[in-house]
Order: structure tokens, then sequence, then C-alpha cells
């Protein structure tokens, strides 16, 4: 069967132009939920990360909390803000892709958030002192943090991506899987198995598992050429 | 006084403690300053807070006559620190020594050739593209130290650079840091352990305990006088035998030991003293006959006790009938008395080898009419009274 499933999936990518529209889309939705999450979660775990502040192990302590937060739990939350009766109803924005970004930009955020205070804190704090020492202020002593902490930031984006590009509680939920709209690969995959067709099914599987593993490879690559320079 | 940092009365606390309490001090320009002083004396935090990287909890610093405050980060600029462990940034050697430029943003080709010109004076060109973390110990070290001077700082801080170097690494690193310092007129700022290494490379030493200076003063200076116990013990000194000045003229003092004997000294001082001789000071002979004629006023009967080899010197522990002494004399001097334990000889020392300081720890004794341990020691031992020139 797996067999099967693997010839229908080249199959299907070599014939079928909807296939390739939701892997593209899943693609384009995750990506730019990383996009943001890394725009958002870097500066800020810098930011967590070197600086002692009172309230700090309090902050990590919901940062970590964070990464473990349900896709189905934050779909809803979303939902909720933007259904016609919700705060920001009169932005129209549910059942679009926009939604499913911002969806998925709160799964991502706390792991890419999380990971770069790590990262950031695994520092010796001599290496920031050996920067301030030459000179280096404060944001230059932060750029100085972001260049050693480099292997780690890649680990960040490869866990957030991981994390959003097989979650389906969210994107579902706020996306509403519409044929050529907002359907992505996940939401794709349950709506093949619950119509029966199970090796459609398997095949988007199979392209989702070969586009997570692809991503990982080349993220491990950037990760080993950072750890090495 | 042409300082070029200053501190008053800074403080600066670690959970509760306090970690640094400087009254005073000017850092002169173009001198090494040695800072030493044992683990948590508060040699680190005062180069952190000169360097600016920390911020005192209260105090003022001076930079060129004015104050830092708000302007530290451009102060910063004109310094560069040097630390134990040399922490390279990720990238190549050459990216390294170029780190303190890009950060003053300037020229590309100034970068370079800048960065060019200091690897070549410190022997790095060969290395320039190398992996800065897959190097050694003492070339680490050295690209740490090309990194720091690449920017010409007018203060260069360098906490203990040398501790972690084998002894090649440590004396190919001072020739490098002798010849930039002397090129670029650099006032250097150096925390070390090592007495040696402040004596080798320090115009001035200050030693440091509890977050404060004790003393502060010419290096030579220094080391010959400490101010007190502490510092005696601190920079090497062996010998501290307390006693009390009975007789004191111009340039010229007795002193009369708790655990018997005299001793003459040029040191002025009055009451209660502690007497200390270097272990080096003291020489060795065979015992003199009546008559003869020695210019060394401080004579001492002695007994070899133990000779131990100590690395160059060998250390020589005497009886002299009371209290111990320590000498440290080279091999032929062991060669030529024979020195083995059990033996008869004469110790010697100059009256200038006697530094006096106050005997802080000296309690009067609580029981009137009873005499100190001491002086009871010192009378069973009346017999090793030091022979006196008169």
């Amino acid at each position: 069967m797996i067999g099967e499933s693997i010839r229908q999936a080249v199959e299907l990518l070599l014939t079928d132009g909807e296939v390739w529209s939701i892997i593209l889309r899943s693609l384009q939705v995750s990506g730019l939920a990383v996009l943001f999450g890394c725009l958002l979660g870097i500066p800020l775990g810098v930011l967590v990360g070197i600086h002692r502040f009172r309230a700090r192990g309090a902050v990590v302590a919901v940062i970590n909390t964070g990464m473990a937060l349900p896709p189905v739990v934050v779909g809803l939350f979303i939902f909720m803000l933007l259904s016609r009766s919700g705060p920001f109803g009169s932005l129209h924005l549910l059942y679009t892709k926009q939604a499913m970004v911002a969806a998925q930009l709160v799964l991502a955020l706390p792991l890419i958030l999380g990971i770069t205070v790590s990262g950031i804190g695994a520092i010796p704090r001599e290496v920031l002192d050996q920067a301030r020492s030459l000179g280096a202020s404060r944001w230059q002593t932060a750029m100085a943090a972001l260049g050693e902490a480099r292997p780690m930031l890649i680990v960040a984006v490869i866990a957030g991506f991981g994390r959003i590009i097989a979650e389906v509680g969210a994107v579902m939920i706020v996306g509403g899987n519409f044929h050529g709209d907002t359907q992505v690969m996940t939401t794709a995959i349950m709506e093949e198995v619950r119509k029966g067709n199970f090796s459609l099914a398997l095949a988007l599987g199979v392209i989702l598992l070969t586009i997570a593993f692809s991503a990982n490879g080349v993220m491990a690559r950037l990760e080993q050429r950072a750890m090495a320079s | 006084m042409n300082a070029i940092l200053e501190v008053q009365r800074v403080k600066r606390r670690y959970n509760g403690g306090m970690a640094l309490a400087v009254e005073h001090l000017a850092v002169r320009r173009g001198e090494t300053l040695c800072l030493m002083g044992p683990n948590g004396a508060g040699k680190s935090t005062l180069v952190r807070v000169l360097n600016l990287v920390e911020e005192p909890d209260e105090g003022r610093i001076s930079f060129k006559g004015s104050a830092v405050g708000a302007r530290a980060g451009n102060v910063r600029r004109s310094m560069a620190g040097v630390f134990q462990r040399p922490y390279l940034f990720r990238g190549s050697v050459a990216d390294n020594v170029a780190y303190g430029l890009r950060l003053r943003r300037l020229d590309r080709r100034e970068v370079e050739r800048r960065a060019a010109g200091t690897m070549e004076l410190l022997g790095l060109t060969a290395l320039a593209d190398h992996d800065a973390r897959r190097l050694s110990g003492g070339e680490a070290q050295r690209v740490a130290l090309a990194r720091a001077i690449a920017v010409r700082p007018e203060v260069l801080f360098l906490d203990e650079p040398a501790a972690n170097l084998d002894p090649h690494a440590r004396v190919s690193f001072h020739a490098d840091l002798r010849r930039v310092a002397s090129r670029d007129d650099t006032t250097v700022i150096y925390v070390t352990h090592s007495i040696e290494e402040a004596l080798a490379t320090g115009d001035r030493i200050a030693i440091m305990r509890g977050g404060a200076i004790r003393q502060l003063g010419d290096a030579a200076d220094v080391f010959h006088h400490p101010a007190d116990r502490f510092c005696a013990r601190f920079l090497g000194c062996e010998n501290l035998l307390p006693g009390r000045v009975r007789e004191s003229a111009a340039g010229a003092a007795m002193v009369e030991l708790d655990r018997g004997g005299r001793l003459y000294t040029t040191a002025g001082r009055q009451g209660r003293v502690l007497a200390c001789i270097r272990s080096e000071e003291v020489t060795l002979h065979h015992p003199s006959l009546p008559g003869e004629l020695s210019r060394t006023a401080n004579r001492l009967a002695a007994v070899v006790r133990q000779v131990v080899a100590t690395g160059p010197l060998h250390e020589v522990l005497l009886d002299c009938a009371g209290f111990e002494l320590k000498a440290r004399v080279a091999r032929p001097v062991i060669l030529d008395l024979g020195l083995e334990p059990g033996q008869a000889l004469e110790a010697r020392f100059d009256e200038s080898a006697v530094h006096l300081v106050a005997d802080d720890e000296w309690q009067e004794p609580e029981a009137p009419g009873r005499c100190s341990r001491g002086v009871l020691l010192g009378e069973a031992f009346a017999g090793g009274e030091v022979r006196s020139r008169d």
C-alpha cells in the first residue's frame, strides 16, 4: 500500500496542478508564519536572553508554557478574535490565509522565542563582556550574541517550521479548508480520509513528510555550517 | 598628576556582599599598573568597572579629567580588554582581529590594513584564515591581544591573560605585550597573581583585598616595602618575625624579637612591629670566627633543619634558637657549604633587608604581670641572640 501511495504521490505531483497549489499554499502559510515568528521571536529572545531583570524567570516560564500550546485551542482563540462578534471581526479575516498565518504564528512564536532565549543564555557572559570591552554598543553586543548563537537560531527555525507545517487543528478552525483558497496539506489529508480516499491521503502524507524531511535537511546543513564557522 | 582614568569612592555589591570599595585610584597616562590580590579580592570587578563593562553601585569614574556618566559608550571605544580566557568569536583569525575595528565603523580598506598590520606585528599573518576556535591556547591569547590592540586603545585591560599559558607561551605573550605597549604608549591595567609578572611589566603595583586597595606604589617599592602583614605575605615574604622596636635613631633601629634575639634595620618605626625579611635576602655562611669582620650587622647562629629543592633555588629551613628562618639559596651554595640537616652555620642579612610593618594582630597579655609566650620563648632561647656589630 505504501509503495502504491508513493507511486500515486509521484503521479499526482507530475499531473495534478491542484496538488501543487496545496503544497505551495502550505509552504506559503507556514513559511510566512515562521518568518514573522523569527522577526518577532529572535529580537525578543535576544532581549530576554541577554538581560537579567526581576521578572525574567516568570517570562521564561510563560514562554516555555507557550511551547506546548494545543493547536486546536490556539485555533479556537484566534477564531473568537476574528469571528464577526469578536474584537477583530470588522477586519473580515476569518477563513483567510492571513488568519491561518496568525494562528500558526501563535504556535511557532513561543518555540522560536524559547529556543533563542536558551541559545543566547547558553553563551558565556564573558563573551558578551568581551564584545563590550572592545567597544561594542548595546546593539552591537546583541548582534555579537546573535552571531555566537547562530546554530541555535537555526534550530529555532527548524523547530518552529516543523511544528506548524504538520499541525491541522488551528488551520482547520480559522482557515475552514476551502478548496483552492485555504486548503493546505494537513487539512486536505483530513478531508481525503473522511471521504475514504486513503490512497490520496497517504500520497499527500508522503509529500508532507518529504517536505518536512527536506526542510530539516537544509536547516541541518545550515546548522552544520554555522557550527563549523 | 596626568591621570587618564580615575575612580573615587567606587562601590560594587554582589548578592548583598561588597565586591568592590575603592576610595580613590588614579591611573597615570602611559603607565602599566598591576592589580594583585588573592581570589575574590575585587581585581576583576575593578577592571570591569574601569573598562565600563559594569556599572558601579556608587562612585564616580573620570576619563581624562571629566566624569564618564552618559558618554560611557564613547569612552569605551578608547579602551580594550583581554581576559584570562581568550573568548574568540566565530570566524577566522582575521575576522576576530578586525572585530573592534568594524565596531568603530572604519572604512573596509582601513579595517583590512590595520588588521593585517596588527597580525604582522604579532606574527599571526600565517594564521589569518584559520578558524579562530581551533587555535592552541597561546595562539588564541595572541589573537585576543591582537584584537584588542588593533583598535589602538588608550587604555588596555589585561585580566590574567597569561594565567592559562604554558611557560614558553607566557614568555612570548609578555614579549608581544611589551612591544605593543611601548609602540603605542598605551596605558595598561594588568591583573596578575604572579609577582614576577608584576615586577617585570608593572610601573606600579596595587594590592587588593576584600574589594579595597591595601597598598599602591612603585613596583619595586611595594615589593621591598609591603604596607602590612597581609601585603608582606602576599608578596612572598616568608620570614615575619614579631617584636618591639627598642632603640631607634635616624636611619637605624634595633628590634627585640618576641622569641629572642635582636635585629638591626634601617627602617624607621616605633612600638610593636613585624620584621619582614625576604628569604632570598638571607645568605648562609660557615660560623664566623671571633673578631672576624663583617659589614652585615645581622648575623644569626642557626642550625639547618631541612633543605628542599623548590626549582632553581633551594629552600633552607633554619632553626635560629627560638624562631624559624627561611633562606632560598642557589645550588652552588648548597654544594659549597655541604648543607645537611643538623649542620650549624651563620645566617646573615643586611639591615636594609629588614622591613618593619605594624603588628596588627598583636594583643597585650590578658593577665597582668604575665609574660607572653613569645617573650618566655625568647628568654629560653637567649643563646640564639644575634651577634651585634658592637
